[in-house]
């Protein structure tokens, strides 16, 4: 196989040459448990706190702190699993949330808690008017609404929601999934006026094994990991100097280019929707990523194809995609576009593309391989 | 003291004059078997010992000689000088975490060694292991416990007490090479192990019909093959495009027809392996009446396909539970249920015929160019060599 293109860059990047050049001088320098009492020690977690405290700048939380986690799945488990909530309480979540989210609130209902999801407009967005009836007719502790979704790059109004709560009961917390959000569109914690937020590295070019909870100052959540104290107890294990001062790194590079990046996903995305749109069966395509939508996601459903087939059929032209669902009926299907009320065949037929901005793509080879496919898939729908 | 392994052989003894030509066999392929352990497998009259292997190993050799086909069992034992109070004290520290019932049998190749017969032997023993553990009691005809000792010429003595059951049957490749159809399912792997367990030596061909099947459900089947090669050694696994033919069936050919004319596909192909890589046989984990195309009709209008060369099917009379029980046993069940569509489900016809007939097939199977999608198939075949651990 000749040239390959990478369109899954919303399930992870590819590490830049200079922060794994940045991991192995750090080792070098500064392998030294920053929770250890010698000079050297002492060094490493200065170090630490600065890559916290300039993450923190970037995100514009100076009202909180940044715990580092291992990823972004555990920073929300570590939510729902240490939230103080009672018998008689309510968990609010957006029905497009990642399964880290969906699935650690909805095993809450074991301790009977009750756990609604608030459902998806068409476009993709948090419908308000059903989250305003929620909010008054129930008694919430804790709200989590993902800020861009991972299925269709779709962006909520994360600080109209917060105020909507707030306004009525301050004593809400407020979570938002950060991770498809930082760093790829605007926005400051303080601003929105979110409790908590998650964010990852590895969505940004730096490894995985390092991601974040920001926590508000005055939100109490328990330890999940406990142990020797790290983090100010919160979250113990031995400190990932490396991987934070990485995540640190790459975060900056995406705030230096965000204004470049944005603005060329942008072409891509704009480049791809309006070829796609004028080959033959684009008639069954419908773009479940609006114009407000992240730049760097585009969800796309063929009506009666299956997504992973074209997916298949695209890897041998090394063009690497997504599915919006798995098409074996064993597995849970896609339930952030079943909200936006896509039928069950147009879930199965649903595909999503993650742009990097710092890749290559020949988009009118992309655009005829798609047609090549979806004609032949189309030809071979069973009859 | 050292320790050592002793293999009874399985049917070997019933070939007469042929015995030699199974025992190489069966020797080879335990020495291939062990061949990551720093183990020595030696012949003796009558079996084999495996020994020199490392303490922390014996574990691993175990499971490994139990799962090759042609052992009928075999009892790890320790070796040790011929002396008599030597032999006692092994005796009794090798019987005295057990409880209930047992006898000591000895058996003599050296006579002159010891001045005990062999009864003498069993009972002077025997009453030492009594004094000894408490939660022992002699019951010569029908004994939870057996300690054998074995008195060997050159002055060396086995003791063992404990006897695991092989696979049984005999050892692979003295019955010939034969062409699994190996399809990710819970049967065709089973049908495979009951195939080496008779002595065939085992290629598989997996038909998939990518993009329509993923990558994944490929995966599978190579981790099916894996687990089925440590039954039969290295087997080479070849994987077929289905593809092209499913697409025709779809377009050109009535829908309820579809599983018998690609199954017939299918067997076409499979001849023609086991002409081109000198196969004798197609194994199949078919079983009457299990499905639409498990039918004694879909079976005759489909074997109507193969003309010169045997298909076997050993499940054909096994009940499904029996087969997953099997499955079970020999580690392949958790990986057969892993939910992948494989291509028997893609463009699945509402209701298959049940009861196909030779003409309706033939005549749907002539609205194809049929020899030529067959000869296309061919032309994608994928060998993966899957190296047994």
């Amino acid at each position: 196989m000749e040239k390959i293109y990478y369109l899954d860059n919303a399930s992870t990047t590819k590490v830049f040459d200079n922060i794994f050049d940045l991991m192995k001088a750090e080792n070098n320098a500064n392998f030294y448990n920053p929770s250890a009492a010698y000079k050297n020690s002492i060094l490493a977690k200065k170090k630490l706190d600065e890559a916290r405290s300039n993450i923190t700048t970037l995100l514009g939380g100076n009202g909180g702190k940044l715990y580092f986690t291992s990823s972004a799945t555990e920073s929300n488990n570590t939510i729902f699993n240490g939230v103080h909530v009672r018998v008689g309480q309510t968990i609010l979540i957006s029905a497009g949330e990642h399964p880290s989210v969906y699935n650690s609130a909805h095993k809450l209902e074991n301790k009977g808690i009750k756990v609604i999801e608030i459902p998806l407009l068409a476009n993709g967005k948090v419908d308000e008017e059903k989250y305003l009836d929620f909010l008054k007719n129930e008694n919430i502790a804790l709200i989590s609404i993902i800020h861009v979704s991972n299925e269709t790059g779709v962006v909520n109004d994360i600080k109209r929601l917060v105020k909507l709560a707030k306004e009525i009961n301050p004593k809400i917390i407020f979570h938002s999934d950060g991770v498809q959000a930082f760093g790829k569109v605007k926005f400051s914690l303080n601003e929105l006026g979110v409790d908590l937020y998650t964010i990852s590295a590895h969505k940004l070019y730096a490894p995985r094994g390092i991601a974040g909870l920001w926590i508000k100052n005055g939100i109490i959540i328990d330890p999940l990991l406990l142990g020797g104290g790290q983090e100010g107890g919160f979250r113990s294990s031995t400190e990932n100097l490396a991987g934070a001062l990485a995540f640190y790194e790459s975060s900056k590079k995406a705030f230096y280019d965000f204004d470049k990046n944005y603005e060329i996903t942008t072409k891509i995305k704009s480049e791809l929707v309006s070829k796609l749109g004028s080959i033959e069966f684009s008639k069954f395509m419908i773009i479940n990523s609006d114009d407000s939508a992240s730049p760097y996601i585009l969800s796309l459903s063929f009506d009666k194809i299956k997504g992973e087939v074209l997916m298949n059929a695209l890897d041998v032209d090394g063009i690497l995609i997504s599915t919006g669902s798995a098409c074996s009926s064993k597995r849970a299907g896609n339930k952030t576009l079943a909200s936006m009320g896509l039928t069950d065949s147009q879930v199965i037929g649903s595909v999503r593309l993650s742009f990097s901005p710092y890749m290559e793509y020949d988009i009118d080879y992309i655009v005829s391989c798609f047609e090549k496919n979806i004609k032949r898939l189309y030809a071979n729908v069973k009859r | 003291m050292e320790k050592a392994i002793l293999i009874r052989f399985s049917e070997i003894f019933l070939k007469g004059k042929n015995r030699g030509y199974f025992e190489r066999f069966l020797f080879q392929n335990i020495k291939t078997a062990l061949v990551n352990f720093d183990a020595e497998v030696c012949k003796i009259p009558g079996r084999y010992e495996v020994k020199n292997f490392r303490e922390e190993d014996e574990t691993k050799i175990i499971e490994r000689l139990k799962q090759i086909p042609g052992i009928f069992s075999f009892s790890p034992a320790t070796k040790i000088e011929t002396d008599f109070e030597k032999i006692s004290e092994v005796s009794v520290s090798m019987m005295r975490e057990l409880a209930g019932t047992f006898k000591v049998e000895t058996n003599r190749a050296d006579k002159h060694t010891l001045n005990l017969n062999s009864m003498q032997i069993s009972a002077e023993i025997g009453g030492r292991i009594l004094s000894t553990n408490s939660n022992l009691k002699v019951d010569i005809k029908n004994p939870k416990h057996i300690l054998h000792i074995d008195i060997r010429e050159n002055k060396e003595t086995y003791l063992y007490a404990k006897t695991i059951f092989g696979v049984g049957g005999m050892p692979v490749g003295t019955s010939g090479s034969g062409l699994l159809l190996l399809s990710g399912g819970i049967d065709s792997p089973v049908a495979g192990y009951m195939m080496a367990k008779r002595g065939v030596k085992l290629s598989c061909v997996h038909f998939h019909s990518y993009p329509y099947t993923s990558n994944m459900a490929r995966d599978k089947v190579e981790k099916l093959a894996k687990i089925i090669s440590s039954y039969t050694g290295d087997l080479t696994v070849y994987m077929i495009s289905m593809t092209e033919l499913q697409e025709q069936i779809n377009a050109h050919c009535d829908d309820s027809y579809t599983i018998t004319l690609l199954r017939r596909g299918m067997f076409t192909v499979a001849e023609k392996l086991c002409k081109k890589f000198g196969k004798k046989m197609i194994i199949t984990g078919e079983s009457l009446g299990q499905v639409a195309s498990q039918t004694i009709e879909s079976m005759i209008v489909v074997s109507e396909v193969v003309k010169n060369t045997p298909i076997l099917r050993p499940l054909v009379a096994f009940d499904k539970y029996e087969t997953i029980e099997l499955a079970k046993k020999i580690g392949t069940f958790e990986t057969s249920i892993e939910p992948f569509e494989d291509c028997c489900t893609v463009f699945l016809p509402d209701s298959p015929v049940v009861r196909p007939n030779v003409y309706d097939t033939r005549r749907e199977q002539e609205k194809l160019d049929f020899d030529a999608i067959i000869d296309r198939a061919m032309e994608t075949i994928e060998i993966v060599e899957i190296k047994a651990d």
